[in-house]
């Protein structure tokens, strides 16, 4: 197992935002973790990068405990994020976010072909390489999020909803890099999404989330018939 | 009086010395408010613990150089834990609680020197030259030419160090947006620290640098500095290094000659404000600072 999340309980103040969560993810897998707005996917990934405290339960990384950690040893175990909203370093250049992505790397060859490989899934970003992010439009935005997240060529990358807010077309773009990350790259991926559609399309595997709880899990195959499950499709 | 070319420089040097002056102790209150976008009011009582380690280690050792070294490192030590102690525990307060406590820091630590130290100025004497050079008709002293290289030679050091490196691109990562910084592997307490222990050093070697251009160094010397040194940043735009460097210049040149031409009708502490908040009126963010 690369990941596992073990009955994990997180609170904001009084409200319960994570109640008993396990879920769990092998190498080479897409996961998907969906459920409707508020429903608690982006405190698990909060939780995963250490960003939040949880109350209860363990992280597990390749075996080892990594709850109580600060975010940094994350990055330096090679978890890679994608955060909601995209949260680029809007000052820096499109060539600096992918620097601070690479920031736990210490050797230069290593950080000159991690740059090499993301600009040849993203030739759009190494035509822009010294724009400042904040120039960019939504679409490559989200490219230089999911860009910065694989420069430490991750072991996992949490992504969150890499779709909001981006137009239709810009969407498929964004899920054809997913598929083409999983099937070139064999890259393990946890994807937290509301449009459901498409994130059953990409996954193997499926969790179901409903105000902080699993409600479902599911190979993404045997999700698109649960009536549960198309309910978040009508809704997003 | 008679307007000479002689006299504009002679006015030009006095301004660009008063301007390193401003420079060598903005530039310090420059890094730590960019990095935690705290006023740090205490920064002026940084700068007189340096001026008085500065002093001390002078007196001890006969060295200038160690003299330095020592100040940094004293300055430094008090910054680093002042921000430990009051300032990263407050960062999710509101803004005024941190600001209260660096406000009553700097009492603090102004009473502390004085009750150690006396409370009347003492002198700062160094076996540095005193000569004064002359050249048409124009004067500059050793002591002039030694704070300007120090000071514009210290204001591109640190303008590399934030542009070149990985602490400077670390910095400028978690500034803005402190919590994807730490997602990446960035050390932000360890960062902070250095951004605290750097700026603080600075103040630390310009407490010694005014001491000694100044000949005395007094536990309220950092009186009417914290409230220039505030408005040199909000001049250049808070957080930036050539904000700082620009913004001291302007007001020791401008004040300088101010001086000359009205002395009697401005006082010239207050003129400072007074350029500060035309400013503003016009840009807000400063004069390098970017509009949020
Ligand atoms: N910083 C916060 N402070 C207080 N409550 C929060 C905070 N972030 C999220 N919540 C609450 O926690 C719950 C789960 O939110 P979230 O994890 O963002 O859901 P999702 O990503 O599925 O939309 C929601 O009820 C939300 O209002
Ligand atoms: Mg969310």
């Amino acid at each position: 197992m690369l990941l596992r999340v073990e009955n994990l309980t997180t609170y904001y103040g009084k409200i319960m935002a994570l109640d008993n969560v396990s879920i769990d993810i092998s190498e080479g897998e897409v996961v998907a973790v969906i459920g409707r707005n508020g429903a608690g996917k982006t405190t698990l990934l909060r939780s995963i990068m250490g960003l939040v405290k949880p109350a209860k339960g363990r992280i597990l990384f390749r075996g080892e405990d990594i709850t109580g950690k600060p975010p940094w040893i994350r990055a330096k175990l090679r978890i890679g994020y994608v955060p909601e909203g995209r949260r680029l370093f809007p000052y820096l250049t499109v060539e600096e976010n992918l620097l601070v992505g690479a920031y736990t790397l210490k050797d230069k060859e290593e950080i000159y072909r991690r740059l090499e490989a993301v600009y040849r899934l993203f030739p759009r970003l190494e035509e822009r390489r010294s724009q400042l992010a904040r120039t960019l439009s939504g679409g490559e935005a989200q490219m230089l999020a999911i860009g910065r997240g694989l420069m430490v060529n991750p072991r996992i990358l949490l992504m969150d909803e890499p779709s909001m807010g981006l137009a239709p077309k810009i969407v498929d773009e964004v899920f054809d890099t997913i598929s083409s990350l999983k099937e070139e790259e064999k890259v393990t991926i946890l994807l937290v999404e509301q449009n459901a559609r498409k994130a059953l399309e990409v996954a193997d595997r499926v969790y179901l989330l409903d105000t902080g709880r699993v409600v479902l899990h599911a190979r993404a195959d045997e999700a698109r018939n649960d009536l549960r499950v198309r309910k978040i499709y009508l809704g997003g | 009086m008679e307007i000479t070319a002689a006299f504009l420089a002679q006015e030009l040097i006095t301004g660009l010395t008063l301007g390193a002056v401003y420079i060598a102790i903005a530039l310090g209150l420059t890094i730590v408010y960019g990095i935690l976008e705290i006023l740090h009011i205490a920064h002026a009582g940084v700068y007189v613990v340096g001026a008085y380690v500065g002093l001390v280690s002078y007196v001890a050792t006969h060295s200038v150089l160690l003299a330095f070294l020592a100040a940094a490192a004293g300055s430094a030590l008090v910054g680093v834990v002042i921000e430990r102690l009051f300032y990263l525990p407050m960062l999710d307060k509101p803004r005024h609680i941190p600001l209260m406590i660096s406000i009553a820091l700097f009492i603090l630590i102004e009473e502390m020197v004085a009750n150690t130290a006396g409370h009347y100025p003492k002198a700062f004497q160094t076996s540095l030259p005193s000569s004064v050079y002359s050249c048409c008709g124009v004067l500059i002293s050793f002591q002039q030419i030694l704070l300007m290289a120090l000071v514009y030679a210290l204001s591109l050091a640190i303008w590399l160090i934030f542009e070149k490196t990985r602490l400077g691109l670390a910095s400028k990562a978690l500034i803005q947006d402190l919590e994807v910084a730490e997602a990446m592997g960035i050390e932000t307490n360890k960062i902070v620290d250095l951004n605290f222990i750097l700026g603080s050093a600075l103040a630390g070697i310009a407490g010694m640098l005014v001491g000694i251009y100044y000949g005395k160094i007094s536990p309220h010397m950092g009186d009417v500095v914290a409230y220039e040194s505030l408005v040199v940043i909000v001049l250049g735009g808070f957080g930036s290094i050539v904000g700082a460097v620009v913004g001291g210049l302007i007001l020791g040149v401008a004040e300088a000659f101010l001086a000359a031409f009205f002395s009697n009708i401005l006082p010239r502490d207050a003129f400072a404000f007074i350029v500060m908040i035309v400013l503003l009126i016009f840009r807000p963010q400063g004069l390098f600072g970017r509009a949020e």
